[in-house]
């Protein structure tokens, strides 16, 4: 702290708590308390004197499958191997699931006779997910079975899936996806083991914060992901996707 | 008071064990701890799953850095609110998600009234003091402040909010951080 004004490092110490500095700003002050004692006091204090904030918020009990992630992550970063593997997991992954899909398309281009025939049934099995919101009723009851987050190139968050596989239905919470026209829409897909296909779960919100259920046939196999194609506004008129997969999701099977 | 005490000399006891890796005593800090860091990432985050993969992310880094806990800078629930906090800020931080939805924000348990009638039983160790010190705030300076920790709002955000410009955001921020630590030193 070799400014003269104190005042400045209480203010800033204290926006640094709060999270509004800048980014930059907020860089800048992280890595100096990383060797300035007094910086780093000040930072104490201040998370010291504002915990009565947080505090003061009604407590909420999170739901019993996050205990069970948590497990998870803990005992997979346990294994041999797992730091590496860890660091290169998401590309890796991506990478497979890219290629799965693609020889579905592939497979896909095919069959496109029978995709004709298969267009109106696609239609209107879409039809039938896609306006379905199950009862509030339903979630409280629900026991979600595991989770995929659906990422971008960099790893950020687009979407949120929850699956309640035993109950019939996902839940499906839009982070940020990117913003499209109202030609496409975004269409997701459980991708299952051991090169099992695809099997749509219907078109996804596009719109931020955006939270609904999709009712779901059976699943009876725990998928190893989740994938988001860019389709035409109703949706793929194939059982695959008819347009690009853009972004995956490992699944989290949360079962015990 | 004692019970505060007691409930921190607990986590502490419970943080010592998470660092020999016991899984029983980590259980039982989550059991202990997680609805109010849950509370924390909600009101900052406002997505429920986004919370609660925070929350996963928050309790595997306290699992990792349980060592690095140090009882003489603070309490075990100021440490753990601090990574839980600043992980939802890095969220936040890295793609600003959230649209300014002020419905959202009713149903938070704005401080005013606790900082008003403060309920002994239920007070932090320092909550007297910072509701004595928000006291002495603006009305506009103790709404962003509080605003700003609790919802992580940014300046922008709070400048929309309230209706007045960044610059005067920022003003009413950091002249009423020096207001309170000046009464928070004159108080201790």
């Amino acid at each position: 702290m070799n400014t003269p004004d104190r005042q400045w490092w209480i203010a800033q110490s204290g926006e640094y708590v709060l999270g509004t500095l800048d980014y930059a700003d907020w860089v800048t002050f992280r890595k100096t308390i990383e060797h300035d004692n007094d910086a780093r006091q000040l930072v104490l204090e201040w998370e010291r004197w504002f915990q009565p904030l947080a505090d003061s918020l009604t407590p909420l009990q999170p739901a019993d499958h996050v205990w069970i992630a948590i497990n998870k992550k803990i005992a997979a970063q346990s294994l041999p191997g797992a730091t590496v593997t860890r660091l290169h997991e998401r590309d890796s992954v991506a990478a497979t699931l890219e290629k799965k899909v693609d020889r579905w398309r592939g497979f896909a281009g095919l069959a496109t006779a029978a995709s004709l025939l298969l267009a109106s049934l696609a239609w209107v099995n879409h039809l039938s997910v896609r306006d379905l919101q199950a009862p509030d009723s339903a979630i409280s009851v629900a026991k979600f079975s595991g989770i995929s987050i659906i990422r971008d190139t960099e790893a950020a968050p687009l979407w949120v899936v929850d699956a309640a596989f035993d109950d019939g239905f996902v839940r499906v919470t839009a982070v940020a996806p990117p913003p499209i026209d109202a030609s496409n829409a975004y269409e997701l897909w459980i991708v299952k083991p051991d090169d099992g296909g695809v099997q749509s779960m219907g078109l996804i919100p596009s719109d931020i914060d955006e939270s609904f259920l999709l009712k779901v046939s059976e699943v009876s196999e725990t998928p190893i992901a989740f994938a988001v194609s860019l389709e035409p506004a109703g949706g793929s008129a194939l059982d695959t996707p008819s347009g690009p997969v853009l972004y995956q999701g490992v699944f989290q099977n949360l079962k015990l | 008071m004692t019970e505060h005490v007691t409930t921190n000399n607990e986590l502490g006891r419970l943080l010592e064990r998470c660092v020999l890796k016991d899984q029983v005593a980590f259980k039982a800090l989550y059991d202990q701890t997680s609805h109010r860091l849950y509370a924390t990432l909600y009101s900052i985050l406002r997505i429920e799953a986004i919370a609660e993969e925070a929350l996963q992310e928050t309790y595997v880094k306290i699992w990792h850095k349980a060592a690095e806990y140090q009882s003489e800078l603070g309490q075990p629930m100021t440490w753990m609110t601090s990574i839980a906090r600043y992980h939802a800020l890095d969220i936040l931080r890295k793609r600003r998600i959230r649209e300014d939805k002020e419905t959202q924000w009713e149903g938070i348990p704005l401080l005013e009234a606790v900082m008003e009638q403060p309920d002994p039983s239920q007070m932090a160790e320092y909550q007297d003091i910072l509701a004595t010190c928000f006291d002495r705030l603006t009305d506009n300076q103790r709404l962003c402040i509080v605003k700003a920790f609790l919802e992580g709002r940014t300046h922008d955000e709070l400048s929309e909010s309230v209706k007045s410009p960044v610059g005067t955001i920022k003003s009413w921020i950091r002249r009423g951080l020096v207001s309170l630590k000046e009464c928070i030193s004159e108080h201790s």
